[in-house]
């Protein structure tokens, strides 16, 4: 059964990506209503600003981060050390991304859970506070 | 017959800097031009922590960004990234 959405969550940037193109109404919706409080990790926000920028162009990228962070609804981690440390163990022991690991760690830090997309190596590796979608 | 006895909250003193009183002032007179009441400075304080706390919050944003970049697979482009990120590091420091 899948935990509910509901409360702080990670949200990794595939999942912001998704919200971009206009998937994930479920979570969209949640975040509006203020069920889900959703916190976005630094290295999210990094990979969301380069993928963005590839496709689109730099100015885009720059101007879709601005409204992300000031509509208010996002609160942004920056990785501490203690956090990067937790990554550094995760994707030592785990086929994972890097900016998976983070994510990850940073939701372990606010002892809350990370939201992602239905990633395979994810699913393989069945981690505790993490949630597919 | 018991009188009702309202119950009066201790007040304490806080050190703060002079310009920062000089900006809480500020506020307190902008509230007051704004209520049309006489405004406190804990009245002003209790104002401002409301204000932190709710944030400042627009979702109109929020519904603009919503589907903004419909249909440019981004969430695909992002996988193939960091697979290719992967296939670098092994490359690199074969691990």
């Amino acid at each position: 059964m899948r935990k509910e959405l509901k409360g702080n969550m990670v949200l990794d940037a595939g999942v912001i990506l998704n919200l971009l193109e206009g998937e994930k109404e479920e979570v969209f919706n949640k975040i509006v209503r203020g069920e889900i409080t959703p916190i976005i990790s630094e290295i999210s926000l990094f990979e969301v600003f380069y993928i963005i920028c590839r496709v689109k162009g730099e100015t885009v990228a720059e101007n879709l981060i601005r409204k992300l962070v000031e509509s208010g609804f996002y609160s942004v981690s920056k990785p501490s050390w203690r956090i990067l440390r937790e990554a550094a163990s995760l994707k030592c022991s785990h086929a994972i991304s890097l900016a998976d690991c983070v994510v990850i760690a940073t939701a372990k830090a606010h002892r809350t859970v990370a939201l992602f997309n239905n990633e395979e190596e994810l699913r393989k590796n069945r981690i505790d506070n993490v949630i597919l979608i | 017959m018991v009188e009702k006895v309202e119950v009066v909250e201790k007040e304490e003193s806080v050190k703060i800097k002079t310009s920062t009183k000089k900006s809480l002032m500020r506020v307190v007179g902008l509230l007051q031009e704004k209520t049309g009441k006489r405004v406190t400075v804990d009245d002003a304080v209790a104002y401002l922590i409301r204000r932190f706390e709710a944030g400042e919050k627009k979702p109109e944003l929020l519904f603009e960004l919503f589907g903004v970049l419909k249909g440019s697979k981004l969430s695909q482009k992002l996988m193939a990234e960091r697979t290719l990120d992967e296939e670098r590091a092994k490359r690199k420091y074969g691990a």
